[in-house]
């Protein structure tokens, strides 16, 4: 809300610098910008009473008294009857009615209503319709003026279901659809209520006479209204974040003084229906204030903030004042009273929270971080938004757009896309993971994805290493065996998206997959592989440490070198190999130590070394040849393996 | 005599990097467990019940409207707005007093250069008995001077959220402009009630940070977009 300094101090004493003036909104809550002459206020939603001139100079009240000088028609006024068939009186139950017609022509606006116009930038436009801005502007509290020559017929207020076509005063027109309050004329509407007048009885240069309109309409049923129909209106702005519901004859008294200053008023009649006249009152107790605020605010200080703000004190309780619908427990009273002493000007009180036994264990999630951070891998965060076919996904009602009309049900094409994002800004060697909540409609995963793409690395002997699956295996076994110490299963199966895919399992618990993704699924121009894993780590923890004693006696190593017809047949022999050292309890550790392929040659070979140590004495060499000859037993059995001078 | 070995180029490794907006929220993390916060977690889909209701954000709050939530599959259920929801949870499941720090992803129909439709908040809340504003602006001034400093100057501007009563932002001033760096207030008793909690005997604080914002005066990245473009370039800054 646009509000000039200038028109301030009209209302206010003491004659308040700018910075001043400026300082206070700050400390009661009004954030703002100023320039030159005008302050640009973001008004909180809660705080409706403070969208006009006087609503601001209220708020500054304690600070800057306001004058008593603004012109009011105090006289008594005719009756009057426009015969309104209000069939919503649940929400709209007060409002009221200035019938006024002037003679003679209207002399030049006075200062206070030419320079709102010239101040704030404000277009004029007819007589009475730039009365009826102004108040708003100076009371907070919309009117409508019809133009009373266009009122003949049946008049109601009503909230009605009807498609209709409606034009509205500033010509846009509108198809009014659903539910909607409307003010009727012979069934027809002629005003959207608490939005928008239309056309068909509104005012001219040539009005000399008019119903002003002046109503409280409940916040809820205006909200969204102007959006609906995709109107700028100033008038539901108010209306929806509420107004002063006892302010109509006041308001309409204002408008009879300022026309009464610029031109013959000819005949004047009021018409009023109030049925919610009762202000709430709250029980008040300056102890419980100040336990809020937590400091000492002496009783006489907070009766004498809250009065000036508009309260009223009534023995123990404080009556609200009709303008402030957001006050209803002694939260808000503590807050008002703070506002006025601003939250700066409170005392600190040092805070000692309640200590609780806290875990001093990294998770399972903790550690997957660090040890593909530790890798060369960069952790990416993305939308959950695509488009995806899966069933499974959730829909979001009301997307940004059909690509983002879905929630991801996994995060690896996310990781596709910030791959080729990459690609196309020539990165060559491209490692991202990523750690996220994944949704379907009935489950809810933490999920690990990661993906690789390019050279392994950046010295001479990675830089020529593709990233392969072989590489991205070892990261996803090496990550989940070492943190977990625990055996890793894969199930080659066939999935979309996939060139080739095998299932983890943990525990015989299936968890995830790992593969090559597909050219179309990446959808890169470039051809180099893409691999990719996504695991749910849901309910995953790390293994408790338990310190063992370290054997003291020497290791012993042997090796074994396999000559192997087909690869497939390396899954065989790793398996059957394991099974041996599963059974023995002097084989601690085997790995693949060589790997050796020719394919013209026809040559596959893998160097296997195993160390064999006791917890309890030295081993000896026939101990070791045992379990040695039941591995080369047991890999020998397989067609296609050998030992080579065996 | 040196070897010929030590003339070899050295055979450098790459370090990856967390991303920059999780290094913020487990500095944040740490630091508020630190003052004795406990972490709590919970959905991002969540119902509008916890995420709205509980919160004292009645149907006609303008934040309820289709423009500003995501509603997800036929209205049954949300993008959470906030993590408060979490808070909600950590009040119905939890006897006080209680002390949760709720980080995370949370979800506005925004996008633009300025706004985005996900972010990350982390938010705190305290209830005791005896929690006073006082006792607020003490944790405030312990958070901010913890992140930035104990020269900083701060300002509390009264503000409005449904779920506080007293409301406060605050700005912390950097060179010579204020900058909103979270918002705070005392629990609404209403929604200690919504969560059964005796608001005779006990009463509380909350606070919520914007994890974007503090990534970005932290690191002076200047358009929040670049956190969510997945730049290895710009990744690489952050190890």
């Amino acid at each position: 809300m646009k509000l000039a300094y200038s028109h301030l101090m009209r209302l206010l004493k003491g004659n308040p610098s700018k910075k001043e003036i400026s300082d206070l909104l700050f400390q009661l809550g009004h954030e703002h910008e100023l320039e030159n002459n005008i302050f640009d206020l973001e008004i909180t939603p809660n705080r409706g009473d403070c969208l006009s001139l006087n609503g601001i100079a209220r708020d500054l009240n304690f600070f800057y008294p306001m004058k008593s000088n603004t012109k009011v028609y105090s006289g008594n006024l005719k009756k009057f009857n426009p015969k309104l068939k209000n069939e919503s009186e649940e929400i709209c139950p007060n409002i009221s009615f200035l019938e006024i017609e002037i003679t003679g022509k209207v002399k030049k606006y006075k200062d206070y209503l030419e320079n709102y116009f010239k101040d704030l930038g404000i277009n004029k436009n007819n007589f009475f319709t730039d009365i009826s801005n102004y108040l708003a502007y100076e009371t907070g509290q919309p009117t409508h003026c019809f133009d009373a020559t266009k009122m003949d017929g049946t008049f109601k207020l009503e909230k009605r279901k009807k498609n209709e076509n409606f034009k509205t005063l500033l010509d846009d027109e509108i198809e009014l659809k659903g539910q909607n309050l409307v003010f009727t004329l012979d069934n027809k509407t002629i005003s959207l209520a608490g939005v928008m007048g239309g056309k068909s009885t509104s005012c001219t240069n040539s009005t000399t006479k008019v119903w002003v309109e002046c109503a409280y309409f409940k916040p809820e049923e205006i909200l969204g209204k102007a959006r609906k129909y995709n109107l700028n209106s100033e008038a539901a702005y108010k209306f929806e974040r509420g107004v002063d519901f006892m302010c109509q004859e006041m308001v309409l008294r204002r408008f009879i003084a300022i026309v009464g200053e610029h031109a013959e008023i000819k005949s004047m009649a009021i018409n009023q229906n109030l049925k919610k006249k009762v202000r709430h009152k709250l029980n008040y107790s300056s102890k419980k204030i100040n336990e809020i605020i937590g400091d000492e605010v002496k009783e006489n200080k907070q009766v004498k903030i809250l009065k000036a703000l508009g309260f009223e004190k009534e023995k123990n309780s404080i009556v609200i004042p009709s303008h402030r619908s957001d006050i209803d427990q002694a939260n808000d009273l503590a807050e008002e009273i703070t506002r006025v002493i601003g939250y700066n000007n409170i005392v600190p009180k040092p805070l000692k929270l309640p200590v609780h036994v806290k875990s001093m264990e990294h998770s399972f999630e903790e550690s997957c971080r660090d040890f593909l951070v530790n890798l060369g891998f960069f952790e990416v965060i993305n939308f959950p938004f695509n488009d995806t076919d899966n069933e499974e996904a959730n829909i979001i009602d009301n997307p940004l757009d059909k690509q983002r009309s879905k929630i991801r049900v996994c995060i690896t094409k996310s990781l596709a896309a910030n791959v080729v994002y990459n690609q196309n800004r020539q990165k060559d060697s491209i490692k991202l993971f990523e750690i996220s909540d994944v949704y379907t409609k009935t489950e809810r995963e933490r999920s690990i994805g990661v993906i690789v793409n390019g050279r392994e690395g950046k010295n001479y002997n990675e830089f020529s290493s593709k990233l392969d699956y072989s590489y991205l295996k070892g990261t996803l076994i090496t990550m989940l065996s070492e943190l977990l110490k625990t055996k890793i299963d894969f199930i080659a199966e066939t999935r979309e998206n996939y060139d080739f895919v095998e299932a983890v399992s943990l525990n015989g618990l299936k968890i995830g997959a790992i593969g090559k993704l597909s050219n179309n699924f990446v959808n890169s121009k470039s051809k180099s592989s893409v691999y990719s894993f996504e695991i749910d780590i849901t309910n995953i923890e790390l293994p408790a440490v338990t310190s063992k004693p370290v054997s003291e006696y020497p290791a012993i190593y042997r090796d074994l070198s396999f000559s192997i017809d087909t690869l497939e047949l390396i899954d065989s022999l790793n398996k059957k190999i394991e099974k041996v050292s599963f059974e023995s309890s002097i084989l601690k550790e085997l790995f693949v130590f060589d790997f050796f392929e020719n394919r013209k040659m026809n040559i596959l070979k893998v160097g296997y070394r195993f160390k064999f140590q006791s917890d309890k004495k030295s081993l000896t060499d026939k101990e070791v040849d045992k379990v040695m000859d039941k591995i080369i037993k047991i890999s020998m059995s397989t067609n296609g393996i050998k030992i080579e001078g065996l | 005599m040196s070897s010929k070995e030590i003339y070899l180029p050295s055979k450098n490794k790459e370090l990856g990097s967390i991303h920059p907006i999780n290094k913020v929220k487990f500095s944040l993390e740490k630091l508020l467990c630190s003052f004795g916060f406990e972490i709590a977690e919970g959905p991002e889909i969540e119902s509008e019940k916890y995420n709205f209701d509980m919160l004292n954000i009645p149907s006609t709050h303008p934040a309820r409207e289709m423009h500003d939530t995501f509603y997800v599959n036929n209205k049954k259920s949300v993008l959470r707005t906030h993590t408060s929801p979490v808070q909600v949870r950590c009040m119905l499941s939890n006897k006080m007093p209680i002390a949760f720090i709720s980080p995370g992803k949370v979800y506005r129909k925004d996008d633009d250069s300025t706004h985005l439709p996900m972010f990350h908040q982390i938010e705190g809340i305290y209830v005791d008995e005896n929690v006073n504003f006082a006792h607020l602006k003490d944790l405030i001034y312990k958070i901010c001077f913890s992140l930035f400093g104990d020269k900083i100057k701060l300002r509390f501007r009264p503000s409005f959220f449904p779920f506080t009563e007293p409301s406060a932002e605050v700005d912390i001033l950097f060179g010579d402009k204020w900058l909103e760096i979270l918002g705070c207030g005392i629990v609404n008793p209403k929604v200690l009630k919504n969560c059964s909690i005796d608001t005779k005997k006990y009463s509380g604080l909350a606070f919520g940070l914007g994890i974007e914002r503090i990534a970005m005066l932290k690191y002076g990245v200047k358009d929040i977009r670049d956190f969510y473009k997945s730049n290895l370039d710009f990744l690489r800054q952050f190890k």
